[in-house]
């Protein structure tokens, strides 16, 4: 359910003095005051209440609590806007009070879903003025993308983006890292090696294993991995198992050496793409140092946009920061770092991978030291060479892990570069293994032996390999497909929502400006596949699409584009509330597009409750007579020294704070509501049966005294009708009325008693329903406007209501 | 002379997210169909065409994805793959390195001259072989497991 507002009272709060109350009923108000009668001390307070802040009131200089308070305010007053709603339980005063020296600003309404209607309107667009028209147009192409991309919500679609490119990177090179291609080979090399045969398929093994068997009648045909277990154990023989235990380690061994030798070039080659970033950042550390600082300025940008801090200073070191400039400054900072943020990126994902490959290298040797050989002194050589090699992979991981900003430099990699020479030792392993192999060849079942347990070993390392790989593969390609798809739905749903967004934003341009040369004005996207980096707006103008708006549009054209983009946002956007606020957004219109933008409001927004002030005359009369035909409220702001801002009221507001006021029997106030309700009547009588007055100029006219056309209406009255005549009694008991004198007479209150006061009520009352139809469903005045010339009668609307009348 | 029996891994149906692995990888590949058997002069098989990446800037990747997008031109095996999906398989050069002492573009007319002698011509989509190696320089017979094409 949207929400609408029932009744607004403001006091205390920029022009407004006293207590302004608009008692709106949903319904949508037409405001008319001239420059300077304190239109925008409406818009300011609204805008206070819902948004905690007056965006012309943020520039420097200005506390807004202080500007905001209206300067005839003592500090014992309490100024405040008080908001009635269609949902009540939203009902609340927002109230701005001095405390020790201080003004504070809080919520009536404490309530948690108040609070969170307060929270979603803010993201929503209520208050239009004429000065913001063209934000968004003036706005660089970037910003209108961020500005479009922050109300709907896109920019925390990119976070998830984000995150799910950051997995499928981390699986990339984890897969690097692991190099399974390379340790699947140098399984297959031993496999060659062992049994002359690569081999990646269980039945070819047992294929190649029964073949080395056949000579050996052991009466068994392998079919599977236990068959060959069977094999092993019929083959194997207990004096061996020492000499079979060594050669395993020193197979092992080489095994692993070999993988690394083969990766040397992995290793060399990753680090100097590290040592490469982290030279280029290290170089200019202070550039590196200030993406650090990214986190902070976001977070005090966040700290001044939600006002968690409000004062004219720096919020992390207290002095003294003009809050604009803050504002600026942070955001040329965070420009700044953009580029420095990309280049640490490019570092930390070399960063990533060298640390990576050099640790999990590490934990491979690391493997080769928990066997029982490693430490035996007939292999210290070789237990030396590997502990050399962990040494040397260990410089990786710890310049891998040094920190870019400690000042340090790394290694260059020259002096790190692994070589083949560091892997000498694999041609004493495989000469030390050719020794003992060479020992068993006399023993025929040995050396058959240890070579189907190698080859074994090797295919079940294989298959370890392959499923790891796959699982890694896999999930890669999953999150490639989550990633892709939601790029691609991302970027549907943007396309969509623009280009909808933009069908909008074109159908009330044109609305205004109809056959006019700028057609099919829209919103374009600015750059690659998933990196969109602005937006543009775009029209068809001389035949060819052309942009950007500024390059051929009048200020009229301009600022109605600003007006069609506002309106679209609130079609789009504005899902809590069903009101907006137009301040005087037509001020720079010509004379046709202000009636095209008033023909607009009424047919486009009919069902949302509008607040437009305006201080043009001409267009007020021209929207009024539109807005009384929609039951709008109409109004009139006024200023004087003594009141402040205030409206001119209405009959019907009068009507109530009369009733009220006799109701509870307080007579103080009533002076001037039951003048103006008395004028107001009279002068509407007077309009609708042609009751003609001496003539006065311009406001002059306004300021005649109730007497004047009370006895021009008994005149007229004597004049045309002997039906109306027969109630002049009605008539004459008002003009014969002590109150009227008292009226006449006094500017303020008066001091008689109730019971007068009633009577005169009543006596008032029944003047007006002797021109008034009483029906509800009616309620027009008689008019000579439904002169029935047949009948020769004047008649209300439904002419429930009529009289004879002589024209 | 050395005998090493060449067995073929688990093939991969011939598709784009299958081949991207294979940056870096230098070896010879093997595209097969998955159901045509073609009748060679000696035997039937589904091997269609043997290739060879040379360096690990123009690896098996680039190779493979060449000719899947029909980038290589090789019209034969973009009609097979029209007419019935392709599988493939590769053996990675650094496996046999340490036992064949040439190039690799002598292990790949190597591999064909071996399909010649068994089915009696090349692989129907290949249409060149690279220098012939003379049997007297090597010191390695392979015993390639061309059942498995079958």
């Amino acid at each position: 359910m949207s929400t609408k507002i029932k009744k607004i009272v403001i006091s205390g709060l920029r022009g407004v003095k006293n207590k302004i109350e608009l008692s709106l009923s949903e319904k949508s108000i037409l405001l008319y005051g001239d420059n300077g009668t304190g239109k925008s001390s409406i818009s300011d307070s609204l805008e206070w209440f819902f948004n905690d802040e007056v965006t012309h009131l943020s520039g420097s200089e200005i506390v807004l609590n202080d500007a905001l308070r209206s300067s005839a305010c003592s500090d014992a007053d309490t100024s405040f806007v008080e908001i009635e709603f269609t949902r009540n339980r939203f009902n609340s005063s927002k109230t701005l009070t001095s405390k020790k020296g201080k003004l504070v600003s809080e919520f009536s309404n404490k309530d948690t879903d108040f609070i969170s209607y307060i929270s979603k309107t803010q993201k929503e667009n209520l208050i239009l003025r004429y000065q913001h028209l063209r934000d968004f147009i003036d706005k660089p192409k970037g910003e209108k993308l961020k500005s479009l991309s922050d109300v709907i919500g896109y920019a925390e679609v990119n976070k998830i983006k984000e995150v799910l490119k950051k997995g499928y990177n981390s699986l990339k090179t984890e897969i690097k890292s692991q190099n399974y291609e390379s340790q699947i080979n140098t399984q297959k090399q031993l496999q060659i090696e062992k049994i002359g045969a690569s081999i990646g398929v269980e039945k070819d093994l047992f294929e190649k294993i029964n073949h080395i068997i056949s000579p050996l009648n052991l009466a068994i045909v392998v079919n599977s991995l236990n068959d060959i277990d069977s094999v092993l154990t019929l083959l194997k023989a207990p004096a061996n198992i020492r000499i079979l235990n060594e050669l395993r380690f020193l197979e092992n061994s080489k095994t692993a050496l070999t993988v690394l030798k083969s990766e040397i070039e992995l290793l060399n080659s990753e680090y100097s793409k590290y040592y490469y970033e982290y030279k280029k950042i290290a170089d200019n550390v202070q550039n590196i140092m200030k993406v650090f600082l990214a986190d902070l300025l976001k977070a005090g940008s966040t700290v001044i946009e939600k006002k968690f801090h409000k004062d004219d200073t720096c919020p992390l070191c207290l002095q003294p920061k003009r809050k604009d400039e803050l504002v600026q400054d942070i955001k040329n900072r965070l420009q700044e770092i953009e580029e420095s943020l990309k280049m640490k990126a490019a570092f930390d994902s070399t960063k990533e991978s060298i640390t990576k490959i050099a640790t999990e290298r590490i934990k491979r040797l690391d493997n080769l030291r928990i066997d029982n050989y490693y430490n035996d002194e007939r292999f210290k050589s070789i237990k030396e060479a590997i502990e050399d090699l962990i040494t040397k992979i260990s410089m990786y991981e710890k310049e891998g892990k040094e920190k870019v900003t400690s000042g340090n430099m790394i290694s260059e990699p020259s002096k790190l570069k692994l070589t083949k020479v560091d892997f000498a030792t694999v041609e004493v392993l495989a000469t030390k293994i050719d020794v003992i192999q060479t020992s068993l060849k006399k023993d025929n079942n040995t050396v058959t032996y240890s070579n189907i347990s190698s080859a074994k070993e090797a295919f079940l390392r294989i298959k370890k390999f392959e499923k790891e790989k796959k699982v890694l593969e896999d999930q890669r390609a999953s999150m490639e497909l989550i990633y892709n798809e939601f790029v691609k739905k991302q970027k549907e749903g943007l396309q969509h929502f623009i280009s909808t967004f933009s069908d909008t934003i074109n159908e009330y341009y044109q609305f205004m400006n109809p056959g006019e040369q700028f057609k099919e004005l829209k919103i374009i996207t600015i750059g690659e596949e998933d990196e969109l980096n602005g937006i543009t707006i775009q029209y068809q103008y001389k035949g060819g699409p052309t942009s950007p708006p500024q390059k051929y549009f009048s200020e009229s054209h301009l600022n109605c584009f600003g007006l069609s983009f506002f309106l679209a946002s609130v079609a789009a956007f504005n899902k809590e509330n069903k009101f907006v606020v137009l301040d005087d957004v037509i001020s720079s219109f010509d004379t046709n597009h202000r009636k095209r933008f008033a023909d607009l409001i009424f047919e486009k927004f009919a069902d949302c409750q509008i607040i437009l002030l305006t201080h043009e005359h001409e267009w007020y009369q021209y929207v009024s007579q539109l807005a009384k035909r929609k039951n709008w409220s109409i109004n009139e702001l006024k200023y004087n020294e003594s009141d402040g801002t205030h409206v001119d009221d209405q009959p019907s507001e009068l009507r109530t704070i009369i009733e009220a006021s006799l109701a509870q029997g307080d007579v103080s106030i009533l002076a001037n509501p039951i003048r103006k309700y008395l004028e107001h009547l009279l002068k509407d009588i007077a309009v609708n049966l042609e009751v003609k007055v001496n003539f006065r100029f311009n406001e002059l006219n306004e300021k005649r005294m109730p007497d004047e056309l009370l006895n021009e209406l008994k005149a007229k009255i004597n004049k045309c009708s002997n039906e109306l005549k027969a109630q002049m009694p009605i008539i004459d008991r008002i003009i014969n009325s002590n109150i009227l004198g008292n009226l006449l007479s006094h500017d303020n209150s008066i001091s008689p008693k109730l019971g007068d006061i009633k009577a005169f009520w009543i006596d008032l009352n029944a003047m007006e329903a002797l021109f008034y139809c009483q029906l509800t469903a009616c309620k027009k005045p008689v008019s000579v406007k439904n002169y029935d010339t047949v009948k020769k009668r004047i008649r209300c609307g439904c002419d429930k209501t009529n009289y004879d009348w002589k024209l | 002379m050395q005998t090493i029996s060449i067995y073929f891994d688990e093939a991969k149906p011939f598709e784009a997210t299958n081949i991207e692995y294979l940056s870096g990888v230098v070896g010879l590949y093997f595209i097969f169909s998955q159901n045509t058997f073609i009748e060679y002069p000696f035997d039937k098989s589904r091997l269609l065409y043997i290739g060879m990446s040379e360096r690990k800037t123009n690896n098996i990747r680039n190779r493979l994805i060449g000719h899947f997008g029909g980038k290589s031109k090789n019209v034969g095996l973009m009609n097979y793959r029209k007419k019935s999906p392709l599988l493939f398989t590769y053996i990675n050069f650094d496996i046999l390195k340490a036992n064949w002492h040439f190039r690799i573009e002598d292990l790949e007319s190597y591999f064909i001259l071996s399909f010649v002698e068994h089915f009696g011509v090349y692989p129907i989509c290949n249409n060149k072989t690279g220098a012939e190696i003379h049997s007297s320089e090597l010191n390695v017979n392979f015993k390639i497991d061309w059942s498995y094409f079958k």
